[in-house]
């Protein structure tokens, strides 16, 4: 049976390697879509905010305040001194500056006498980061003027000999929360987020076509002088089934090595790669069985696999990774979406492979559960 | 006239009994539009913020509760590591933070390439200085009266002394594609999901090659010509009935004005050419119904990614802007931007149409001459 079962197997595999539209759907097209999304997020996104500071109060703690802040910048946030405060709509407006903050009048006043002050923030309506950014700005500017202010209340309360000193101390000492920046670890890389994503969608194709050979086979009558000569149908069964799950594997293997490789995108752990992408050919493999099984003919079968995997890389976050919500819920309940949560803890969290193994046992499991049941189904109404 | 009516009739009503085709062509796109306005709609524009903090003091607490209220940010606490670097490497969140024990140095932890690295910087830094304003007072005023006196004064001075606060004015409009986010998802994955169609309609084209069609119709007093119209105009029509289905959604169950209705058509017309064009020439290189197929999705899908239906060309660097200006897509999205989002009539995309023209009108005349060279060489 075992001889039989590699023949049949050998056979579909040669052909397919021969069919130009696999070699499209399997290596080419995963690759190339990686690589567009590769170049299109290879730079990154950069903030570049320009924040103009309007002193309309021009005392001398507002000038301090505006002289730090016309220093300080960074991270893509740049500050700049505004002359007319009055301009600060037109200019926000114009575009000329992405928002404003405003010292208002009155502010070293109200920062020596404890009165009432407001700084103000002027945005743009289409610049929803900037303005975020402007008001967090201030929103500091003012957490380091208060500081000064309650200790001045304070200090004048206790009878502090020299309030205007522990004034100065307390601008300039040290922030009691000290604020380091760490370093994020493992690398997360577009192109190994996609290539797999777009190879399991057209892996499903693939699959399903080799799947679906059995019923043309039939409909042909091939089928039928296959059974005539010495061989069990199970053997037609398990050869197909090895058939498009080694197609599968190597398609797969083919895409993670030539962009792992050939374009640097790391997937992760190699062994851990590795079993993910077998459980999940597995996988896509038992669905198609399954499919195919239910189905009453070829084209009911190749109708219902194009709307299964067009769904299921829909739902399972194929074209976008950055989904939270409904579309990050949806993921865990496709094959494809498991599949991808493995591969990115593989690669962004530089998980292990017993970090993945509940997920590859999982789909393993869908592939079996669902390749016992289309197998049944397709000995009991194709070849019987 | 009437024979090319008859052909797209023919092929209208063989559209229709094909499952597969009605659900690509309309239940798809409506999914995705619905996942797509759904799923980034919301939230507006806070940024995710991962928070570590395993036992942090009473400071470090109330660092993390002047972070959840911030306006400008969503906080999620992460308990492992590794997740919270995983989901900052994949842009799911801005950024994290990491708070120790009091007196230990809060770690704020970023990509650097994200515009997310910006805002989440200031904001941890404005939540720590807010923070700190207690305690920088004690411990100055602890220098001069005991600890609990200078407590206790500073606890005074802080219900006496008014909040310096900050107030924000927007100026502008927000543009309708922020304001709604279906007024983005309508038009890309109308463009996306037209121009696939077109593609698949190749298959088609293929099988008629295969059976004989092109031979038998060359054999008829209306020559190839006739029933070439007829397949157009029938792709064409099903692009139309796309676009409007997907339109007609947008403006009634979401609420999207779309800005000039004639500018609207007119884009959709001419794209729907494009649409339809590019499969019938696909259709003639193409030598089976299931190459067509096997180059149709990736082709829609790549096209897609470059022209900007997958994401705005507004977040990608400049030369991949470059590259993506050699699809259609392209084109036609800026002309949407400039209809909804600045109002803009057929004039004001002019130069955009002419564009989508030139490229209707090429892949016409190509499909054309590569269908009548096959059914000349009797393929």
């Amino acid at each position: 049976m075992w001889r039989d079962v590699k023949l049949i197997a050998a056979n579909g595999l040669r052909r397919s390697l021969r069919d130009r539209s696999i070699l499209i759907q399997a290596l080419l097209a995963p690759v190339l879509i990686a690589l567009v999304v590769g170049a299109a997020f290879s730079s990154g996104f950069r903030l570049d905010v320009t924040i103009g500071i309007a002193d309309a109060d021009r005392s001398a703690i507002s000038q301090r305040v505006a002289e730090g802040l016309t220093g300080a910048g960074g991270n893509g946030i740049a500050f700049s001194t505004l002359s007319d405060p009055a301009d600060a709509d037109q200019v926000v407006d114009s575009g000329t500056y992405d928002a404003v903050i405003i010292l208002p009048s009155g502010l070293g006043e109200a920062v020596i006498s404890g009165g009432q002050a407001q700084l103000e923030v002027v945005g743009r309506a289409t610049s929803e980061l900037a303005q975020s950014v402007a008001q967090s700005v201030a929103t500091g500017v003012a957490a380091d003027l208060q500081t000064a202010r309650v200790t001045a209340v304070a200090a004048g309360a206790v009878g502090a000999t020299d309030p205007g000193a522990l004034i100065q101390r307390a601008v300039s000492s040290p922030p009691p929360i000290t604020i380091e920046q760490g370093e994020v670890q493992g690398t997360f890389s577009v192109m190994a987020y996609f290539a797999p994503g777009v190879a399991m969608l057209f892996l499903f194709f693939i699959i399903g076509n080799g799947a679906r050979s059995i019923i043309v086979e039939r409909d042909e009558g091939t089928l039928a002088r296959i059974l005539a000569a010495p061989v069990r149908p199970e053997s037609v069964l398990l050869g197909k089934t090895v058939e498009v799950i080694v197609v599968g594997v190597l398609a797969m293997t083919a895409v993670w090595l030539i962009t792992w490789l050939g374009f640097r995108a790391f997937w992760g752990d190699p062994l851990g790669v590795f079993l993910v992408i077998v459980a999940a050919v597995v996988a896509i493999a038992g669905i198609s069985l399954l499919i195919t099984g239910l189905a009453r003919t070829a084209a009911q079968a190749d109708a219902l696999t194009t709307i299964v995997a067009l769904l299921f890389a829909v739902a399972g976050g194929t074209f976008f990774y950055g989904a939270t919500g409904l579309l990050a819920d949806l993921r865990q309940f496709t094959p494809n979406g498991q599949a991808l949560a493995a591969f990115v803890d593989l690669s962004a969290a530089r998980a292990d492979v017993a970090a993945v193994l509940p997920r590859v046992l999982l789909l393993l499991g869908i592939g079996v559960g669902t390749a016992a049941i289309g197998l049944l189904a397709l000995r009991k109404r194709v070849l019987a | 006239m009437r024979a090319a009516l008859a052909t797209a009739r023919v092929e209208w009503i063989r559209f229709f009994r094909d499952r597969v085709a009605l659900f690509s062509t309309i239940a798809l796109p409506i999914v995705l539009v619905l996942l797509i306005g759904l799923t980034f709609g919301r939230g507006g524009a806070q940024l995710g913020l991962g928070v570590l903090a395993e036992d942090p003091g009473p400071l470090g607490t109330s660092l993390i509760a002047e972070l959840e209220d911030s306006p400008a940010l969503g906080v999620t606490v992460y308990s492992d590591r590794g997740d919270l670097y995983r989901d900052i490497r994949m842009g799911l969140l801005g950024g994290g933070v990491e708070v120790p024990a009091d007196g230990q140095p809060v770690q704020i932890f970023v990509q650097q390439a994200s515009s997310a690295a910006g805002v989440v910087m200031s904001t941890v830094n404005a939540a720590a200085a807010q923070v700190g304003t207690r305690a920088t007072a004690v411990a100055v005023l602890s220098r001069e009266v005991p600890a609990r006196k200078a407590a206790a004064a500073v606890d005074q001075a802080l219900g006496d002394v008014p909040p310096l606060g900050v107030t924000t004015t927007t100026v502008g409009a927000v543009s309708e594609t922020d304001r709604n986010s279906f007024a983005l998802a309508v038009p890309s994955q109308l463009m996306l999901f037209t121009f696939l169609n077109g593609l698949l309609g190749a298959a088609t084209l293929v099988q008629a090659r295969q059976l004989g069609v092109f031979r038998r119709m060359l054999a008829t007093p209306h020559g190839l010509g006739v029933y070439l119209s007829g397949l157009g105009l029938s792709r064409f029509l099903i692009a139309l009935l796309q676009a409007a289905i997907l339109l007609g959604i947008g403006v009634l169950a979401f609420r999207v004005h779309f800005g000039n209705p004639v500018a609207v058509l007119v884009l959709v017309f001419v794209y729907s050419v494009i649409a339809s064009a590019a499969g019938m020439l696909l259709g003639a290189v193409v030598r089976t119904p299931g190459q067509a197929a096997a180059i149709a999705v990736p082709t829609g899908i790549l096209f897609g990614m470059l022209g900007g239906c997958m994401w705005p060309l507004s977040v990608v660097g400049p030369v991949m802007r470059a590259v993506g200006h050699i699809t259609p897509q392209a084109w036609a999205n800026d002309a949407w931007n400039l209809v909804i989002n600045e109002g803009a009539g057929v004039a004001g995309i002019g130069r955009q149409l002419l564009v989508l023209i030139a490229f209707a009108a090429g892949l016409a005349v190509l499909a054309v001459w590569a269908l009548g060279r096959q059914a000349r060489a009797g393929r």
